[in-house]
């Protein structure tokens, strides 16, 4: 069972859908792998239900009721679809699994496969991979990254994670994964905005970014 | 299992309550919780629409604040309209023994809310994966029992309204305004840590969270 859990805001945003898409997707590949955390839903959804349940009624339109039986009695009419069941979440961009992957390397041992990239290319959906022992650069980042280890494991400054624990990074966190000896770690990661290099080489490339990129703030350190 | 041992400590906290009933007794004034439960289920088995008609006339107009409440004011019909339709279609996947009625039904509101708000080009950030494989409803899970989920909704529904009202605005603002923690410290002119922390607070007494544990960083 995963030892890293998102939050109790994030599970409650979640729960009461106000998270974003991406990052909903982020919390529902967690709970594929954690009990505990469906265990949790459930009541913040069961809480959902008592605030929905206390509201005033508000009066309706009169035909309502029928234009709903009307829309009910053409759908049933209309030869049934079958419920597609709750696959893979991210059986859409991996059709053949984790193994059939066209990895895009980054840098040593470091490779990307890109799922989604917002229009602006500030948010990230991403496969992240690092080959087993390797390490990525030292970095912060502009605004948040979450992260679902999917496979194998990587350690960081604060902490050590493993297949399904869901870590949060953001602005003032700056650290260096390092994958797992034994295992090529692949994770799940959505950006709200880019990393941010640090060190002495990194610095210096940042400094050039943010010349194209002028709306991003550069993150505490 | 972790999950089963919080659980079960529900009903021992329940004893110290004496005006706290047993949830499976059935008698309950203060709300329609255990009307909805027959009713969904006779959808389900017959397709029977007087019982559908009913569920319509105690739901449809929550649902219908909902999204007065969400902002959707003139799309407010065409979300009950989804919202029961969805009703109908899924009423079979419903299952007493997975989630209480109340909590079924607001999933389906909610993700119903979502994917409105998706298709009018609404939502600030998109993926491709459907709304309710981001939010599965409740019944895909095992299930932990109707006695169980009996004790959860009573639990809630007993301690919301001993809820000072600072924490209940909060909480209600997350799940019926569409705000997130940060919006509403924003709202309220108050730090994100004090809008947590009354969150926090709330979500205790109400048992949503079970017990002080290591915080996910």
């Amino acid at each position: 069972m995963s030892q890293h859990h998102p939050s109790d805001d994030i599970l409650m945003e979640y729960a009461a859908g106000c998270a974003s898409t991406h990052l909903a997707l982020c919390v529902a590949v967690h709970l594929q792998y954690c009990p505990r955390c469906r265990a949790d839903i459930q009541r913040f959804n069961a809480l959902g239900g008592e605030m929905l349940q206390q509201l005033p009624q508000e009066d309706l339109s009169e035909a309502l009721f029928e234009r709903i039986m009307l829309r009910i009695d053409l759908e049933e009419s209309a030869p049934a679809t079958p419920q597609k069941p709750v696959e893979d979440l991210l059986q859409r961009w991996l059709p053949d699994g984790l193994n059939a992957v066209s990895w895009r390397k980054q840098w040593f041992k470091v490779y990307e496969y890109v799922l989604e990239v917002s229009r602006k290319g500030r948010q990230r959906l991403s496969l992240q991979k690092i080959s087993a022992g390797g390490r990525a650069p030292l970095h912060g980042h502009y605004g948040q990254e979450v992260t679902v280890v999917l496979q194998g494991g990587f350690s960081d400054e604060l902490g050590v994670y493993e297949e399904g624990d869901f870590v949060i990074r953001s602005g003032d966190q700056r650290h260096r994964p390092r994958a797992l000896e034994n295992e090529d770690c692949i994770c799940l990661a959505y950006l709200d905005a880019p990393v941010c290099l640090a060190g002495p080489i990194g610095r210096w490339i940042e400094r050039f970014r943010r010349l194209f990129m002028p709306d991003l703030n550069a993150p505490a350190s | 299992m972790q999950v089963s041992n919080n659980v079960i400590v529900l009903p021992i906290n329940r004893k110290m309550d004496p005006n706290q009933q047993d949830p499976d007794a059935g008698e309950d004034s203060a709300s329609s919780k255990d009307v909805l439960t027959p009713l969904i289920e006779a959808v389900a088995a017959q397709r029977d629409r007087d019982a559908f008609r009913q569920l319509f006339q105690a739901f449809a107009p929550k649902v219908k604040a909902y999204a007065i409440k969400q902002g959707m004011l003139e799309h407010a019909e065409e979300l009950v309209q989804e919202v029961m339709v969805n009703v109908w279609r899924r009423a079979a996947q419903f299952d007493r023994e997975k989630a209480a009625a109340s909590t079924w039904l607001f999933a389906i509101a909610r993700n119903a809310r979502i994917d409105l708000l998706r298709k009018l080009g609404r939502s600030s950030q998109e993926t491709q994966v459907e709304t309710d494989y981001l939010w599965s409803l409740p019944g895909s899970d095992e299930p932990t029992g109707a006695f169980q989920q009996a004790v959860i909704v009573r639990n809630i529904r007993q301690s919301l309204g001993d809820l000072p009202q600072e924490q209940r605005d909060v909480i209600a603002k997350v799940y019926l305004e569409d705000k997130s923690h940060q919006r509403v410290a924003e709202e309220l002119s108050l730090p994100l840590g004090t809008v947590k922390s009354r969150v926090r607070l709330a979500l205790q007494k109400l048992k949503v969270i079970l017990q002080e544990r290591e915080k996910a960083v």
